[in-house]
């Protein structure tokens, strides 16, 4: 059959935030759904839709350079996909940006290897950031499931610059990731009222999905 | 004002989409243009109310109504209770955060009398009095109905208007009255008068009690000459052409029910003597094959569900159900069915086939009692053999967990009748060796407008050693037993035939901390204990007694078209042992009116 695969931009904001990543999923299997693209199924007993996240986002933190991968079975206008989706989506979803891809492209999930978020802070943390990309160690304390362990973020910080109680920072994912959360705690430990946006999702030479 | 939630509150409770609102198919309004607002409060978790049909149904059916709104409320669960508690939040709307308290009208639903702490504990968070007599002029106006609203004594000093019937066929006009009362600047209290001659509205505080020095009932009396004598439930006749909505909300978060629901109908002709539902949702209503496969289309296509759940107090009982299951599985390939409420005697091997596709792996039925002579006197008429071909019939179609749902304490119980239930256990077992299987035994609570509203409840202690005893003889490798909290059902006993006196306990238990009491984890006995202590009730007077046949019931002033003297008959019929017949094969002139039931085949 003829397939064609789309990659979606989108945005997850407000309310939206607090929805976890397996109810969004869900969410948008049953929009594409309710807005009758002609979705491509995988094969087997269980057919699924052939949707694929480019990263899951945290709960709580807003979203507005999301990508989801989607396969249908024909070429339908980018246009047609974005209104037909947001007709359907709650208040705080909203598909923004639609792309073809080329054939050989790997789907997202495949590819990332950094995000960009955006952190609003109350508190002039310049010297901190200063600081932390000076040197070439930062250990932080990593909580996991196994237990605490010392980690170095400080590889998986590739960029990071402070300007007007707004910190933007990229940040390595993948295998050794590093939450914007456990960043902040680092700078400004028991902080609360921070407000984090991730505004991309980006693969190899740190380019946008 | 407006209500708004902090980040870190909403990161700290589970679940926090219980609280966002936001849910597909939700009614977004301008509330410039709405004039009366009405917040549906659900006494229970988000997930539970979501999943009920009765809450999807008013909702769109108040919200059709250009000028009025209604939002929706659940009972926070508690680790928001105690956010909202510390942060002085109060119980908001989910629609626009609004505070209760800002309402025109707060309606609860009251599907289970252990709910009724929650409604006490939600008013309390809303910072809105209990009793009505304490409510000021601008305080919302509480009103109920629901299932448990036939008995509605316990909360005649809580809420200021029942509605006793189907909410479709009286809200409209209370409503009309309520804005044309607006408009005129009337009062409240003008407002409860006026609505006083519409069919199945009971607004308590227009009638007064007396008691007898035993504690029984001495007198009901109305203080106000508008007020009805009798109160007669109102239902919608016409079910084929009643409102429907066309569509369900779509919560965010995976609930118990996640399926697209189609009500068959209202009513069940069968009787069982301990089912208050039998008596009190007479007639048998039941909608045409057609217009429900219409339905189903539209709920399917505008909420995206995989699954559709035929829902009615007897789904085998649906006399097209063949053609309706035929035509949906035609026309709906995909879509999963599911079918609760079946009866173990006429099941199908159609039914049973068509619907084993569905990722449930068990099938229920509810013998109810284990011995015939006890299914005689409750009137559920099915015999051992049609058990046992039920069983096969799911067996053989591929089922290989089969639950059977029993009662303990039902009237004139005997150790063999509960020896009986083992062994019934053990010989469905029999049939299927490798099958496992559940037996289910929940306690009987008497209930208002039953053949059995007379008779005593056990006492917590027999229903235990009871169930200790079944649990002895039933457990075995391939039979489990699941069993309910017998301090759960006598709590239960005492509120649902309660009177008046009742409500303070109620209002007592939520103050010393009652709340989710249906939830076997946070129900406390001791607080109940203690409850009936401080406000002076005997729960003994009202669980374990046996009344006279001639005593003034607390809901006699409810005419619910059954008539007593048919109930009566029924307990009498019972003693003996002495089936009565379903509607379809025998009218039994319960008294109901307009039905057609008798000799539909
Ligand atoms: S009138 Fe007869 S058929 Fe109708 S509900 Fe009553 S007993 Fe059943």
């Amino acid at each position: 059959m003829y397939m064609e695969r789309y990659r979606l931009k989108f945005e997850k904001l407000g309310n939206m935030r607090f929805i976890g990543h397996l109810d969004t999923v869900a969410l948008f299997q049953r929009c594409l759904k309710l807005a009758q693209l002609p979705i491509s199924y995988s094969k087997g007993y269980h057919p699924r839709q052939e949707v694929a996240f480019a990263l899951p986002l945290g709960l709580g933190i807003a979203g507005t350079g999301e990508f989801v991968d989607i396969q249908l079975d024909r070429e339908i206008l980018q246009s047609d996909i974005i209104d037909g989706l947001n007709a359907h989506f709650p208040i705080g979803i909203k598909i923004i940006g639609a792309r073809q891809l080329e054939p050989n492209e790997r789907i997202a999930p495949r590819i990332v290897i950094a995000a960009e978020y955006e952190i609003i802070v109350h508190k002039n943390i310049e010297p901190q950031i200063y600081e932390l990309l000076n040197n070439e160690e930062v250990i932080v304390i990593k909580k996991s499931k196994s237990g605490e362990k010392p980690v170095n973020i400080r590889p998986l910080i590739f960029e990071a610059t402070y300007e007007n109680n707004k910190l933007r920072t990229v940040l390595a994912t993948g295998e050794r990731n590093l939450k914007p959360q456990l960043l902040m705690e680092y700078l400004m430990p028991g902080a609360e009222n921070i407000y984090y946006t991730r505004t991309d999702i980006l693969k190899e030479g740190l380019k946008s999905l | 004002m407006t209500i708004s939630l902090s980040d870190e509150l909403l990161l700290s409770v589970e679940k926090p989409s219980r609280y966002l609102g936001g849910e597909l198919n939700t009614v977004i309004k301008d509330l410039n243009t709405v004039k009366t607002r009405f917040l549906f409060c659900y006494p229970d978790v988000y997930e539970v109310g979501m999943s009920n049909i009765g809450l999807n149904i008013l909702y769109y059916f108040l919200n059709r109504r250009e000028q009025t709104y209604c939002e929706r409320a659940f009972a926070p669960w508690l680790d928001m209770e105690d956010c909202m508690r510390q942060q002085g939040i109060p119980l908001f709307s989910l629609e626009t955060k609004t505070p209760g308290a800002d309402f025109h009208f707060i309606g609860f639903t009251l599907q289970y009398e252990m709910c009724y702490t929650n409604i006490i504990n939600m008013l309390d968070l809303a910072g809105i009095a209990p009793l009505s007599k304490e409510r000021k002029e601008n305080d919302p106006i509480l009103i109920a109905g629901g299932p448990c609203v036939y008995n509605p004594e316990p909360l005649a000093d809580i809420i200021d208007i029942f509605y006793i019937g189907d909410g479709e066929a009286v809200l409209d006009s209370l409503l009309d009255v309520y804005e044309e009362n607006k408009r005129n600047q009337g009062t409240k209290n003008q407002f409860l008068e006026k609505i006083l001659h519409i069919d199945g509205i009971y607004v308590p505080r227009f009638y007064d009690v007396t008691y007898n020095i035993d504690g029984t009932l001495a007198g009901f009396a109305k203080n106000n000459a508008n007020a009805k004598n009798k109160i007669s439930k109102v239902i919608v006749r016409d079910i084929d052409n009643m409102f429907v909505p066309k569509t369900q909300m779509v919560p965010l978060i995976e609930t118990a029910h996640y399926r697209a629901t189609l009500e068959l109908f209202r009513g069940c002709i069968r009787g069982c003597r301990f089912c208050q539902a039998g008596y009190t949702h007479r007639p048998v209503r039941e909608k045409s094959p057609d217009n429900l496969l219409a339905q189903g289309e539209q709920i399917l296509t505008n909420t995206g569900h995989e699954e559709i759940s035929l829902s009615s107090l007897s789904t085998g009982d649906y006399i097209p159900l063949p053609y309706l299951i035929e035509n949906l599985l035609k026309n709906f390939p995909t879509t999963n069915l599911s079918l609760p409420s079946l009866r173990i005697d006429n099941i199908t091997a159609e039914i049973i086939s068509n619907t084993q596709n569905i990722r449930r792996s068990s099938i229920t039925f509810a013998p109810e009692a284990g011995s015939q002579r006890l299914r005689d006197i409750i009137n559920k008429d099915i015999t051992e053999e049609e058990i046992f071909n039920g069983a096969r019939l799911a067996f053989e179609n591929g089922h290989s967990k089969l639950k059977l749902y029993f009662m303990i304490g039902l009237p004139s119980e005997e150790q063999e009748d509960i020896s009986a239930i083992a062994k019934l256990a053990k010989d469905v077992l029999a049939i299927k060796p490798k099958a496992l299987i559940v037996v289910s035994s929940s306690c009987f609570v008497p209930k208002a407008f039953t053949p059995f509203q007379w008779e005593a409840q056990n006492t917590h202690q027999q229903l235990m050693d009871k169930q200790e005893y079944l649990k002895q003889n039933v457990a075995k490798k391939k039979i489990n037993h699941k069993y309910h909290d017998a301090k759960m059902a006598v709590i239960e006993g005492v509120i649902s035939r309660g009177d008046r006196r009742v409500g303070a306990a109620i209002i007592a238990a939520q103050k010393l901390g009652a709340k989710f009491d249906g939830w076997t984890d946070y129900f406390d006995y001791e607080i109940w204990q203690k409850a009936f202590a401080e406000v002076g009730i005997d729960p003994g007077f009202y669980a374990h007694r046996t009344r006279l046949t001639n005593e003034i019931l607390p809901w006699d002033h409810i005419d619910i078209g059954v008539t007593k003297d048919f109930l009566i008959k029924e307990l009498e019929k019972s003693k003996k042992g002495i089936v009565t017949k379903n509607c379809r094969e025998n009218c039994a002139f319960c008294g109901v009116k307009d039905c057609d039931v008798y000799g539909k085949v």
